[in-house]
């Protein structure tokens, strides 16, 4: 059985084949394109799966778009109904469009479709699901259980902003839904707006931020005060209710609050885009944590109550918010505990193959349908390095075998250097995990503001993830499971922390982030917060190698892991995208597959690395 | 195809001006509408009950 997803057209368009209930490959369209959060028909992605997985369109037993168009028209039709008169301009610019996309939609898929290649039309079946029962197949299925909740939470798909379900053997019901205006995603989105980030894209950022809050403060709870008052209301289970009054997304494009009124309900002006950042920034992106924490954890224990289950699958791009996410782990409300790596629309894709494999198609669960990775993009043969390689102005080498490679390149991290890593299969989802990083020394007391401010250009208040061997991860956090996916938050173990200084909970956020509290100072938040990636010589051996040589090196058994990309752009795809932003940035060495390229001029043979015994030179 | 989107443009306006316009004051009360309306319910809850299992019909309609 095989069938292609689709998701896309409003942000984050990917595609994926499943073939019997496995995910043979999966890709984002920005990272062909090189436009963050592409949102166009995912041509290059599908090119990419059918050639992956060496199926024709003539060979799919189905093509699945990740929502209904038909619903999403009347829901914004609803939407104009209730505000008419206001909203006219935005109406006349969006409702052509989705009504096309209602009667033709069909027609748009062979169309993007026949730009592929040519297929048998009258064999071509296209099914739809909803935009929610994509997130929670996208989730339950790859889990490995056979009874689960399913909790799904994002801005909005159809109707719904946030669905619980119920999986049992092949089958999901759902159960309850909140539908819109009303929003967990689009909330933590308006607040991503006041705070002066990009919506759908700096939310990442402002839960970054909110560990720079000063907890139990008289301001932040203020702040939650006055949401409480003015914007949101928050039932006992979870569910919640938006005041439209204070919100413009239902009509407008472009916004989604109506700054004015933020502005006197919390009596600060809306932060200008790259202005300076105060702590009263810090206060609120706290408050707006704290309430979505709250609305997260009640929704997951209603999730409980409802199917008794002791699993628990979350998907949707709220569950993208690690620090929720380590919340509710802390709780131990639930056993066992799956998140979806691409739990924002990208993976929509996977989850609606997915649901026609098993829901559709009826087929019985697959034995081992666990995802063990998440490497489901594009890999690169060493034939492909070779345009790279002729590029290349300085020294390379390259390296006979994994392990000379490794601990070379671990000697180099050791030495503080921050290394550019290319491998294997890119990553499906937002999150880098050892195929396209940037890695760095944890315990290096700079590392953070270097890598931040000259390599990813970007704030410099951004934590670091840490990579840690799953044999040590206890030694550092306090986690009693793996989290291979870098979606738990949780705290650094007791030993690491260093003296504080007096006072430093009251402290500003800048002063904190000059505080050496952490033997890992580089992947220790402000809070003594991490966000961890657990590695097994399963999930990817060589990375795995790369961390274990480091710590033979050092003792530490753990690697900053951060995306490799800079600010604005997509994580690279090629090698090509990896060595122009390798030229762009201050990264001090790339590695791609088994060569090593520096930026060191020499006027002998490749680079010039102590005990580089197993490296082949090659003379430029 | 611009021209076509300029056509659905001024039908999208003439819908909206005599059709939407019309339904809005006249539904202003009506039970759908009140997902807009902020109304804090103590006690209560903002889901809204499904409990549906999802089956081969759920796919086709799009």
């Amino acid at each position: 059985m095989n069938i292609l997803g689709i998701s896309g057209l409003y942000h984050d368009a990917a595609a994926a084949i499943t073939i019997d209930g496995r995910v043979a490959a999966a890709a984002q369209e920005e990272r062909f394109t090189r436009i963050k959060h592409d949102e166009k028909f995912p041509v290059n992605a599908i090119r990419y799966c059918l050639r992956e997985s060496g199926l024709k369109i003539d060979d799919l037993d189905a093509v699945v778009y990740y929502e209904k168009p038909g619903l999403r028209h009347d829901r914004y039709l609803e939407s104009f109904r209730y505000y008419a008169p206001q909203g006219f301009k935005s109406f006349v610019s969006h409702f052509p469009i989705l009504t096309k996309w209602k009667y033709f939609f069909k027609n748009k898929i062979k169309k993007h479709l026949r730009e592929i290649e040519a297929f048998d039309d009258s064999k071509l079946r296209i099914l739809y699901t909803e935009h929610h029962l994509s997130h929670a197949a996208g989730t339950y299925y790859p889990s490995g259980f056979d009874d689960a909740a399913i909790l799904t939470i994002d801005g909005v798909g159809e109707y719904a902003s946030a669905s619980i379900c119920h999986g049992q053997g092949n089958k999901i019901k759902i159960l309850k839904e909140l539908r819109w205006p009303h929003s967990l995603g689009i909330l933590y989105s308006a607040f991503t707006q006041f705070l002066g980030f990009k919506i759908n894209n700096g939310e990442y950022k402002v839960m970054g931020l909110a560990p720079y809050g000063i907890v139990d403060s008289e301001e932040v709870n203020r702040f939650v005060k006055i949401a409480k008052e003015y914007l949101i209301d928050i039932a006992e289970d979870g569910s919640i209710w938006l005041n439209q009054e204070y919100f413009q997304y239902a009509t407008a494009s472009g916004g989604k609050i109506k700054v004015k009124k933020w502005e006197e309900i919390f009596d600060m002006p809306m932060r200008e885009q790259d202005s300076s950042l105060e702590q009263v920034h810090c206060n609120l992106a706290l408050a707006i944590q704290l309430i979505t924490e709250e609305s997260v954890l009640k929704m997951a224990a209603e999730a409980k109550r409802l199917t008794g289950s002791n699993n628990i699958c979350l998907s949707g791009g709220v569950a993208l918010n690690c620090v929720a996410n380590g919340k509710l782990m802390k709780t131990k409300m639930f056993d066992h505990l799956f998140i979806q790596p691409a739990s924002g629309d990208a993976g929509g894709s996977v989850g609606a193959a997915y649901a026609a494999h098993y829901i559709y198609f009826d087929q019985k669960l697959a034995a081992d349908r666990t995802r063990e990775h998440v490497y489901l993009g594009p890999q690169f043969e060493d034939k492909d390095v070779q345009a790279v390689i002729d590029n290349h102005e300085f020294g390379y080498s390259e390296f006979k075998d994994d392990r000379a490679l490794c601990d070379a390149v671990a000697k180099l991290i050791a030495d503080d250097n921050v290394i550019g890593w290319f491998q294997g299969r890119m990553e499906f989802g937002p999150r880098a995990l050892g195929n396209r990083s940037i890695l760095g020394n944890a315990t290096s007391l700079d590392m953070q503001r270097k890598i931040n401010l000259k390599i990813k250009f970007r704030e410099g208040f951004r934590p670091f993830a840490p990579s840690v061997l799953l044999e040590e991860n206890q030694k550092y956090f306090n986690i009693d499971r793996p989290s291979p996916y870098m979606l738990l938050v949780t705290d650094v173990h007791q030993s690491m922390m260093r003296p504080l200084p007096q006072g430093y909970d009251q402290m500003q956020w800048r002063a904190k982030l000059d505080v050496n509290r952490s033997e890992i100072q580089a992947v220790t938040h402000v809070n003594f917060s991490a966000r961890v990636q657990t590695v097994t010589p399963e999930s990817n051996p060589k990375y795995y190698q790369l961390i274990k040589s480091f710590r033979d090196i050092t003792g530490y058994g753990l690697l900053i892991n951060t995306s490799f990309n800079v600010r604005g752009e997509p994580i690279v795809c090629t090698p090509e995208d990896a060595y122009n932003c390798f030229l762009q940035t201050n990264m001090d060495y790339l590695v791609i597959n088994n060569f090593l390229f520096s930026k060191i001029k020499t006027s002998t043979n490749g680079v010039k690395i102590a005990d580089l015994k197993d490296a082949v030179q090659i003379h430029k | 195809m611009k021209f076509i989107n300029v056509i659905l443009s001024i039908v999208s306006a003439i819908y909206y001006v005599f059709i939407l316009l019309p339904s809005s004051l006249l539904t202003r009360g009506s039970e759908g509408r009140k997902l807009f309306q902020f109304e804090k319910k103590p006690g209560g809850t903002y889901f809204h009950e499904r409990n549906h299992a999802y089956g081969k019909s759920d796919f086709e309609q799009g």
